[in-house]
């Protein structure tokens, strides 16, 4: 049985990736296609350099009023009928979602895609409880099915081809063996319908929370969402602390940034726009909405602007797409929930630097993502914050000694000199093994340019 | 004007050719150009590897020697970008970070000195041959060098200028990266390189010599014609 | 009780979480606040003639493969019935007259009214307030709207001014925005339409008396 992903076994999870072909392939289209998109829709909106500043500027503004903007977003989603709750880490907000299921006596429930309901092992802890979690988005099914984890915050189920797809849905849903991409979207649509009309309980994220309103948004393209929070009688909806915005009409920057950055589009096929309990007059919904408020890190994050700004993230995707790295390795090769430019920095926030200490690493900072980033969020910044961090806590004897001794010859030119004349003299010095794996090596020049400098003045 | 030159120790050590062609270069355009004898590095190895401290005593040692220079002019985007940074490493209000601001304001890419501050196109260069051009991240994303370079190629005598969809791609370098993470850093390079075969070039020119390195190490490798070139070698060929 | 006094300590703490993370920040060298600023005043694209803003939403509509179809003052009643004439579809449910769930998974088309249309991007809003069900827009697999043409606006913007309703307590407690059929590219990226809601949209413009 293979070993579970973790962010642990950066480089073996890498070296994998990059040996398996159909992977290759998966990789390349999706990421090509997906940045080729975005960068249409970019150059098709010329407000976009504003629309970005400005969207950055709401989110600083509102991270440093985070406490104010929460409990006034509380504060009207209670009075609108909503009932609101806290949790302070990911075992907390899956108790309290298992609890509102045990005293409603549910245990058939579907889900819309979340990030944040990955990040918190939602299914896992369902499943514990005797709860049935269906994930309904395509992709999430597909890789429920599989017993994998996505591997695209906006895509999750990019690394498989269709006939991977095919022969799982022939494994698991006894379908006739098909390769036709709609025959397999449409065994989803069939399939899910069942659980949808079954369902007790629907459980979403949130894109944005708005203060002002009380008010949670839902983005989408397949209408899963809109069944999730529509069908079932209680509908909780999970969301990290970063995602209230101050006001209604902050939206129109957001819904600008987010589909753009993630699939091109100019707008998601549906946008659901939920306030409250709905009436008593109302015929559809359900009689039950439950917002759940998740810290699990973040907070920690607030002290510092450099860290602060990866809380103004949207989970847009685009950072992935554009990354030289993710392009190459995928997501699971990071063995964390969120993956790429962007789980890089937030990973080692959320869950510690400890067991995430390689992922700031798997970077060659060439700033790909900070360009592509809808919200402004100075990716490779925070990678050497988090490197010099993790530099300063745990960093190998060897690596500290080496650059010590590095640090020392450089700070003299005498002894700069002495010790590329003595690399000059015995070449095997040079820490070059891992570059000659696969690359030619030039070696010093014979004669360095200060040595021309001084011969020729 | 009066020009300091800050080679790089990669330059220095490993492509002084490039440092050698760019006071070629510069003396042409009319730069009295000098080089501070205390020179080393500008730290970024360490910074970029999270290793502040160490980065910080280079950086001091830097500023030290670059202190009553008039400009300064760096033959590599990347320690240009790294120059820039300087002044996050020091504590506000310390003389160490007014020193590293104001060298920040003074120093300039060479490619971008040429074009923006001394405002030469045509140095009468010569290079018989097709080249492409491969932006380095840290020039194109951190300094937003892009036109500048294509400019100066343009106007050198018999040289083509082909067009690289794949020229603002990362080729996989990253300083330490490279050695970290030599298999992800070379697929990031083949697939930059996948291209390149098909166009029919000689050279890929760029403004970085980390850059440069880690191009030809990997066409060397792979028996390839195309050479890698420093921009000052070809405006400084004739 | 205790589940009760748990979520308040949650709540309590996680607030002061914030407080103590934004205090460390204020005193961080460097700190300022950054100019307020709102959605509302970010330069929009100008704003076309009312006569313009319905090619706009045609188009946008038709770019992510809605389909539109105008008729005269009045005649949206009409307009329907023969558009629903021309796809042969028999079954149909009406979002005045809510069906059961039995039933919607059972018709061919669902009929509703749209309260307004967005011509930046080609959107249909829909409101609980004015369409008791929503899902007839969801669950069939074709949703045909009615649009009045005067209801169209021009953007996001406007849109999100007019379903605000100065209070949030008089705003519909769902508002649904569509622009095109459902869709996924899940599968290797390849679009493929009425994943799990219409595989068809079809808006009837009405002209405005």
């Amino acid at each position: 049985m293979k070993a579970p992903l973790s962010p642990e076994r950066f480089e073996s999870q890498a070296a994998e990736a990059l040996n398996d072909t159909q992977l290759q392939d998966a990789l390349q289209k999706a990421t090509g296609l997906f940045a080729e998109k975005r960068g249409a829709a970019v150059d098709a909106c010329e407000e976009w350099d504003s629309l970005r500043e400005h969207a950055r500027l709401i989110k600083e503004h509102t991270l440093l009023h985070l406490d104010e903007y929460l409990e006034n977003f509380a504060a009207q989603a209670e009075a609108s009928g909503v009932q609101v709750h806290w949790a302070r880490d990911g075992e907390e907000a899956c108790r309290v979602i298992e609890d509102i299921a045990r005293n409603a006596n549910a245990t058939r429930l579907v889900k819309s895609k979340s990030m944040t309901t990955e990040e918190i092992h939602l299914n896992k802890a369902l499943q514990v409880a005797e709860i049935d979690p269906v994930e309904t988005d395509l992709g999430e099914w597909i890789i429920q099915l599989a017993g994998e984890t996505p591997s695209h915050i906006i895509a999750p189920a990019i690394h498989k081809s269709k006939e991977q797809i095919a022969d799982l849905f022939v494994e698991k849903l006894a379908i006739e063996p098909t390769t036709e991409v709609e025959e397999l979207a449409a065994t989803a649509r069939k399939s899910l319908r069942r659980h949808f009309a079954e369902a007790d309980l629907g459980v979403s994220g949130v894109n944005f929370a708005v203060a002002e309103t009380g008010s949670i948004l839902i983005l989408e393209n397949e209408g899963n969402a809109r069944m999730t929070t529509t069908l079932p009688k209680i509908h909780i909806a999970l969301m990290g602390v970063e995602k209230v915005i101050p006001r209604f009409a902050d939206l129109a920057v957001f819904l600008r940034l987010l589909p753009r950055s993630g699939t091109g589009q100019k707008i998601t096929t549906y946008q659901s726009i939920l306030t409250g309990n709905p009436r008593p007059s109302d015929e559809e919904g359900p009689n039950q909405i439950h917002v759940v408020i998740l810290d699990n890190g973040r907070t920690g994050m607030l002290a510092k602007a450099v860290t602060r700004q990866a809380l103004n993230c949207i989970r847009c995707g685009a950072c992935l797409n554009v990354c030289p790295v993710y392009q190459q390795v995928g997501g699971h090769a990071y063995g964390s929930v969120y993956p790429g430019p962007i789980g890089a920095v937030i990973t080692p926030q959320l869950t510690g630097i400890e067991k995430t200490s390689r992922l700031p690493f798997a970077s060659s900072l060439c700033g790909a993502c900070r360009d592509a980033c809808p919200v402004g969020i100075d990716i490779p910044e925070l990678l050497l914050h988090l490197r010099a961090e993790i530099i300063s806590r745990q960093s190998r004897l060897s690596a500290r000694i080496a650059f010590r001794m590095w640090a020392w010859a450089m700070v003299k030119p005498w002894r700069y000199s002495l010790s590329t004349n003595l690399a000059r003299a015995f070449p095997f010095l040079l820490p070059v093994g891992r570059w000659k794996v696969n690359r030619s090596f030039p070696g010093l020049a014979p004669n360095s340019f200060r040595k021309w400098w001084k011969d020729s003045s | 004007m009066r020009v300091s030159l800050f080679v790089s120790c990669l330059v220095d050590q490993v492509r002084p050719e490039a440092g050698i062609s760019a006071v070629k270069v510069l003396k042409q355009a009319g730069c009295d150009v000098s080089f501070p004898q205390g020179q080393t590095c500008c730290g970024q190895p360490a910074f970029n590897s999270g290793h502040l401290p160490e980065a910080c005593r280079v950086a001091s040692s830097f500023l030290e020697v670059f202190a009553d220079a008039e400009v300064i002019v760096v033959p590599s985007g990347s320690c240009a970008a790294m120059i820039s940074h300087m002044p996050s490493l020091f504590a506000e209000g310390s003389r160490e970070k007014e020193l590293a601001e104001a060298i920040a304001r003074k120093t300039h890419e060479f490619s971008s000195f040429l074009v923006n501050n001394l405002g030469v196109q045509n140095l009468g260069a010569r290079f018989a041959g097709r080249v492409v051009w491969h932006d380095a991240c840290h020039a194109l994303r951190d300094l937003h060098i892009k036109s500048g370079p294509r400019r100066l190629l343009a106007e050198v005598e018999d040289l083509e200028l082909v067009n690289w969809s794949a020229s603002d791609a990362c080729c996989g370098f990253g300083g330490t990266f490279a050695v970290k993470h030599p298999d992800i850093s070379v697929a990031i390079l083949d697939s930059k390189l996948k291209e390149l075969e098909t166009l029919g070039v000689d050279a890929v020119a760029s403004g970085d010599a980390g850059c440069l390195m880690q191009i030809e190490g990997r066409l060397d490798r792979q028996r390839s014609s195309i050479q890698g070139l420093h921009l000052a070698e070809i405006l400084a060929s004739r | 009780m205790v589940e009760g006094f748990l979520m308040t300590e949650a709540r309590a703490e996680i607030l002061n979480r914030i407080r103590m993370g934004l205090t460390a920040a204020r005193a961080e060298e460097g700190f300022c606040y950054p100019a307020e600023v709102s959605g509302e005043q970010v330069g929009i694209p100008p704003i076309p003639q009312s006569t313009a803003l319905v090619d706009i939403f045609t188009e946008s509509l038709e770019s992510v493969g809605g389909f539109v179809h105008r008729c005269g003052p009045g005649e949206g009643d009409v307009a329907i019935q023969e558009l629903l004439k021309e796809l042969q579809v028999e079954r149909v449910a009406h979002s005045g007259v809510p069906p059961g769930l039995e039933e919607l998974l059972q018709v061919e088309a669902g009929v509703s009214s749209a309260q307004w249309g967005i011509a930046e991007t080609g959107t249909i809003v829909l409101t609980s307030d004015e369409e008791q069900s929503r899902l007839v827009s969801l669950v069939p697999p074709i949703h045909v709207a009615l649009l009045r043409e005067d209801n169209v606006l021009p953007n996001l913007d406007e849109a999100l001014v007019e379903v605000y309703r100065d209070n949030p307590a008089d705003m519909s407690r769902a508002i649904t925005w569509i622009t095109g059929p459902s869709r996924t590219a899940d599968i290797e990226l390849t679009l493929v339409v009425g994943v799990h809601g219409p595989r068809q949209l079809h808006v009837i413009l009405e002209a405005a008396q």
